[in-house]
């Protein structure tokens, strides 16, 4: 009887799991677009759902995302996942026949390749000022700059501060035997931000590169699959229990380490050895709403999204017109004459380089 | 000489052998009879080495053993049910209490195989084999480095009647054989009788009797004792009293004043018989291969069984007379220590 | 011909399914990789195999995947006869604890083990951090568990009587082992063994967080040349390697697993007391629960820590998305959504399962009968093997078009859970179903029952408790599911592994903690599914 009663307490249960909703089938269906009133009423020029392709770290607050639904009668969508070189294997992967409407992340160490595979159509929206500097020199009427960062060695400015040293300055500084031991890097091969440090060591040494490279892993250096191994793991500022005082980060990283009640980060970028990273955002070729799409990157663009940029990624605006918060005004800094390797130099050597950097490195 | 003192072992402060002394001499066959539950397997697997002792001692020629593991021992246990090494072929399994000790064996594997009466099986493995062929492999693999002791849990239960008959009687040949010394657990009071030479039996934890096979069987300790080595009834007080006189002359000395034993009857100890002294009312009557077997209201006894020549007639309400044959009585009682 | 007809209606659903979202991605992916400029280009793929670096990652690969494999076996072993044989106080709560590496987020095992292997961690003096053998110690620590589960299940319904007659007959405790108890568990023991390799081969993660860039293996090169360098040849031919081996493998596994009689009596011995000569395997035992639990231990410590000191902080942000927003939705959804899909993938496993392990384990009348039989049975350990990369691509570019667009599909991601669930389930149950007199199914038919009737009266009783453990490892595997999910999972229905992956990829103290946190509740939820196996107490599960 017990036994029983078990058996049927036991069925009962997995009833009520699977009706309850306990199941993703009762709501697979929920964002198949439901026209919102506006939409409906027609009152605008577009609409209709629009969807957006990124990587994992797009991120936009969520007013404003329902704001601008609200006013263009768009249903916005977003799909995100893996990081920028997923992101641009996929688009290239269904080229013509795209998941999305538009695409948002792609960078100008990757941008090359997609571009030439033709996975972008043409769209070129008013830039507000000071974006046009951020354009593409190839691509720019397919690819819109959106938001910039840079990748710099950051430095843990109260550990040099205690231990009486100089903190360094330059790429060049890293192979000092004063800093020893303290330098920690996300792989070129496995880490976005790995990778643009790895461009700007070929921006400021060319091709003697794996010399420089050679010297730096003689001094030490330690590198770690990704950037949140090296800042979590390793920097001392990560909040785990890391041992080394010099990481590579971003020109924002200083804007997140400012202690409670201080108002001077613990941290700080090294503006010298900086490589510059845009994001852009495209209509793909082969899009189901290629009007919508278009509005969305006009509204990337607006001066409400790009002021919230910081915030939510941790990028600045390309925009002059957007104010950054001022904790970043005051602590994030952002290099004057960051280091660049043209998209097509980076898309015609990134094999042949990462292959190399991997043989100096496990060496 | 086993050597087993006030052995007690209990299972979770539950006493499954309670004080058992026994001795095996050398080359000898002890079988420990008793229903299943009395706690002969346990008190096996202890001599064995497989359970700790709760208390008392084993000793094996005069040197304790109870604190040896089980494969220092020097005996050998054989399964129920063989216990065969699947993943072995049968002369692999024979051989390998001689491949443990490094001796080499395939003249020897080969001896034994054929004392057991398997020769030409040796490649075959185990999960081809009839139940006998599987319980002779075993003994040939218990047998193999000549064990100073070999344990026997119930060797023959699992095989069918005429089967375990003829295998009883080999064993009983390939153990004298080998001259090996034997403790041997059983429910089976035939299978006892055939194989062993000395027995005890066993009810609820303890030994209620033992001695050499004979001199047990001939004297029961106790009613449940004697129903349980096989006799078909106990009668006692007058009904006692009344078989006793009937019985020959030469039994009563032994068996002492009437009125106070019970006696015990085997299903054949009444026997048709126009001379005998008993009379009384056939039941009922059923023909066997051998004898015909009744049931018959003696006067001043009760129902008793008896048994007929097989081409006689007898029905139910015909008066028959009996005689009691006195080498299937047994006297109840008299024997305790 | 009916035999084959209800053979080819039960393999019909599976083999669908497996072929749809598994046959065709990865095959899409791999043709890719062979066709360069529109022209079929084998040699291209043969070249790739011929480069100096494919002969290292596959070396690298190899070594590990076997290192990590044998410490696994070594280490499982002695825990297994302890967890299962022995009658230590408090095993069934030890077992199901030991599960939770198994779900645990390779990214936060990583930064786990970097916390206790680091420069500055407590066992920072070893210098152990970045080598190789952190990435086996990091393998061995996510393995330890199918070891011990799958050996001890076998090892708790083995039979104690051989050995106690080999004891009998003079045999030492070792000899014993080495002679009846080592070749009565081989069967169990080479089926953890090369399941264990296969992760530890396919393992991404894992190696790239603990390997950091020193070390690549054919999973993590793979990605690499994927989505970094855009060698689709180059990948194609790592994913056929890859097949290939996994293959083998899976082959002479089935043939190391072979057992003359498969329907061994099973009985389910009664733990006995510890005895002095169980010393070592104790000491063994200690050793594995301190592997396991101290990068677990360092995540607990660490998800309590706030700026303010110790406190349940963390635990409270989880109902919010983080400090900056780093989330889309808060952890708590995160979790609804995370049992939701391992409820979907759990039902849709066990379906699959149970038709692929009846279907396996039916006595097959004639050779060729076998031989598919056998066939489907490796056929569907395949998902196992294959990187979860060239899946995720092979999806996007192969489930493109109607009927079966489904990239967009919410039931993508359970899918893909189901399907790695998948072998885990067959393993757990065809084992107990094969161990099914094929008597009593007769019995049954003679007495009168249908073929569905006698599956009611003699399979359901037998399997129904294996079935409900097999559904507590498909849920969990799906729970701590990563690689395909990470690829498949649309943002704003993340899982938890998704989005503790998204806390700690974005900076500030209380994003990290928050991912601790988030990470003990993924843990502890698993271990409470566990415990509720263990409860059910059967005795031969997790025989895969």
């Amino acid at each position: 009887m017990l036994r029983r009663l078990r058996t049927i307490s036991i069925a009962s249960v997995t009833v009520v799991v699977l009706s309850t909703g306990c199941s993703t089938m009762g709501d697979s269906g929920a964002d198949a677009t439901e026209p919102s009133p506006e939409a409906a009423a027609g009152s605008q020029d577009v609409g209709g759902k629009v969807v957006l392709v990124s990587h994992e770290s797009f991120n936009l607050p969520k007013k404003l995302v329902a704001a601008f639904e609200r006013e263009s009668g768009i249903d916005l969508v977003t799909r995100s996942a893996g990081d920028a070189g997923t992101l641009t294997a996929k688009l290239s992967l269904t080229k013509g026949n795209p998941t999305g409407d538009l695409a948002f992340g792609v960078d100008n160490t990757f941008a090359s390749r997609p571009l030439d595979e033709g996975v972008f159509a043409t769209y070129e929206p008013t830039l507000p000022a000071g974006a046009a500097e951020f354009a593409l020199e190839e691509g720019a009427d397919k690819l819109t700059p959106i938001d910039v960062g840079h990748v710099c060695v950051n430095v843990d400015t109260e550990w040099f501060e205690q231990e009486g040293i100089n903190p360094p300055e330059t790429l060049a500084d890293l192979v000092d035997p004063t800093y020893q031991d303290l330098f920690v890097t996300p792989g070129a091969s496995t880490s976005s931000p790995g990778m643009a440090f790895f461009l700007s060591t070929v921006a400021e040494y060319g091709d003697d590169w794996p010399d420089y490279w050679t010297r730096l892993l003689d001094n030490g250096a330690k590198v770690v699959d990704g950037w949140e191994d090296a800042y979590f793991g390793d920097f001392t500022q990560g909040g785990g229990k890391g041992t080394r005082p010099i990481v590579v980060s971003y020109d924002s990283s200083p804007a997140f380490t400012v202690p409670k009640g201080s108002d001077k980060s613990s941290t700080a970028a090294l503006l010298d050895t900086c490589f510059r990273q845009v994001e852009y955002a495209g209509v793909l070729e082969g899009a189901a709403n290629p009007d919508g799409a278009e509005a969305v990157i006009d509204w990337l663009l607006s001066t409400e999204v790009q002021a919230a940029l910081p915030t939510a990624m941790y990028v600045f605006p390309v925009s002059d017109e957007a104010e950054v918060p001022a904790d970043w005004a005051k602590h994030a800094v952002q290099p004057s004459a960051p280091m660049t390797v043209s998209p097509a130099d980076i898309a015609a050597n990134r094999e042949q380089w990462l292959t190399e950097w991997t043989d100096v490195v496990t060496r | 000489m086993l050597s087993l003192t006030d052995v007690s072992v209990a299972y979770d402060g539950v006493v499954a052998v309670h004080d058992v002394s026994l001795e095996v001499p050398d080359g000898s066959i002890l079988a420990v009879l008793g229903p299943s539950g009395c706690g002969k397997s346990t008190l096996l697997r202890a001599v064995a080495g497989l359970e700790p002792l709760t208390s008392g001692g084993i000793s094996f020629d005069g040197r304790a053993v109870d604190r040896l593991p089980t494969h220092k021992r020097g005996f050998a246990l054989m399964f129920q049910d063989g216990q065969l090494f699947a993943h072995m072929t049968v002369a692999r399994n024979v051989g390998y209490a001689l491949r443990l000790r490094r001796r080499p064996g395939i003249q020897r594997v080969h001896d034994l195989l054929s004392l057991v009466g398997l020769e030409g099986y040796a490649d075959r493995l185990p999960a081809t084999l009839s139940g006998g062929e599987r319980q002779r492999v075993a003994l040939a693999r218990a047998l193999a480095v000549e064990p100073r002791l070999l344990l026997l849990d119930e060797p023959l239960s699992a095989l069918d009647a005429g089967l375990r008959e003829r295998l009883a009687v080999d064993l009983r040949k390939i153990l004298h054989a080998a001259g090996t010394t034997a403790l041997m657990v059983t429910h089976d009071h035939d299978e006892a009788f055939q194989v062993a030479d000395q027995l005890a039996v066993m009810r609820a934890g303890r030994v209620v009797q033992s001695g050499p096979i004979d001199a047990v069987w001939s004297a029961p300790a106790d009613e449940e004792t004697a129903l349980f080595l096989g006799y078909a009834r106990v009668l006692s007080g007058s009904a006692a009293a009344t078989v006793l006189a009937a019985v020959g002359s030469g039994r009563e000395s032994r068996v002492g004043p009437a009125s106070s034993v019970s006696l015990a009857l085997r299903r054949s100890a009444l026997v048709a018989d126009e001379h005998g002294r008993l009379s009384g009312t056939v039941e009922s009557a059923r023909a066997t291969p051998e004898v015909l077997r009744l049931v018959v209201d003696v006067r001043d006894v009760g129902l008793v069984d008896a048994v007929a020549p097989r081409d006689s007639h007898w029905g139910p309400g015909e008066q028959v007379r009996l005689s009691v044959d006195p080498a299937r009585v047994a006297p109840v009682g008299t024997n305790l220590d | 011909m009916r035999r084959w007809l209800t053979l080819a209606l039960l393999a019909a659903g599976p083999v669908l399914v497996v072929a749809v979202f598994f046959v065709l991605p990865v095959g899409g992916m791999v043709a890719r990789g062979f066709v360069s400029d529109g022209v079929l280009d084998p040699g291209g793929v043969l070249q790739v195999l011929a480069r100096p670096r494919v002969a290292r990652v596959a070396w690298f690969t190899v070594w590990s995947a076997a290192a990590a494999t044998a410490i696994s076996v070594l280490l499982g072993l002695p825990a297994a006869f302890v967890l299962h044989r022995l009658a230590l106080p408090g095993r069934k709560m030890i077992r199901a604890a030991l599960l939770v590496p198994f779900v645990l987020p390779t990214v936060v095992v990583g930064v786990a083990f970097r916390l206790l292997l680091g420069e500055a961690g407590p066992l920072g003096f070893l210098g152990l951090d970045g080598t190789p053998v952190a990435i086996v110690i990091g393998l061995v620590f996510f393995n330890l568990a199918v070891v011990i589960r799958a050996v001890g299940a076998a090892w708790e319904s083995l039979d104690a009587r051989p050995a106690e007659a080999a004891a009998a007959l003079g045999a030492s405790p070792v000899q014993v082992w080495w002679t009846v108890t080592l070749p009565a568990l081989r069967p169990a023991i080479v089926s953890a063994a090369s399941i264990v390799f296969l992760f530890c081969a396919t393992a991404f993660g894992i190696v790239l967080t603990l390997g950091g860039v020193r070390y690549a293996t054919v999973e993590t090169e793979i990605y690499l040349l994927t989505t970094t360098l855009f060698d689709l040849q180059a990948a194609a031919a790592l994913s056929v390697l890859q097949l290939v081996v996994v293959v083998a493998l899976l082959g002479l596994a089935a043939r190391l697993r072979a057992v003359p009689d498969a329907t061994a009596a099973r009985t389910s011995s009664r733990p006995r007391r510890i005895r002095s000569g169980d010393v070592p395997a104790l000491a063994v035992t200690v050793l594995v629960l301190g592997l396991v639990a101290a990068p677990i231990v360092t995540l607990v410590l660490g998800s309590f820590r706030t700026e303010a000191g110790w406190s349940l902080g963390n635990y409270r942000a989880l109902t919010g998305v983080g400090s900056n927003d780093a989330l889309l939705v808060p952890v708590t959804e995160a979790l609804l959504t995370s049992v939701r899909t391992a409820v979907d993938a759990t039902w849709m496993a066990l379906l699959m399962g149970l038709a692929v392990a009846v279907l396996v384990t039916r006595r097959s009348q004639s050779r060729s009968e076998r031989r598919v039989r056998s066939l489907l049975d490796g056929f569907f350990m395949l998902p196992l093997g294959v990187s979860a990369v060239t899946l995720g691509f092979g999806f996007l570019i192969t489930l493109d078009r109607p009927p079966v667009d489904l990239r967009d599909s919410a039931l993508l991601v359970p899918i893909a859970q189901a399907l790695v669930a998948l072998p885990l389930v067959v393993r757990t149950l065809v084992p107990v179903l094969a161990g099914i007199d094929d008597r009593q199914r007769q019995a049954a038919a003679s007495l009168g029952a249908s073929p569905w009737r006698a599956l009611l009266t003699v399979e359901l009783p037998v399997v129904w408790k294996p079935l409900l453990a097999a559904s507590g490892f498909a849920f969990a595997a799906s729970l701590g599911e990563f690689g395909a999910t990470s690829f498949l999972a649309r943002d704003d229905n993340p899982t938890v592994p998704i989005v503790i992956f998204r806390l700690i990829g974005h900076p500030g103290e209380l994003n990290f903690g928050m991912a601790l946190a988030a990470s003990v509740v993924l843990a502890g939820t698993t271990a409470v599914v566990m415990l509720a196996v263990e409860r059910l107490r059967v005795p031969n599960v997790g025989a895969f």
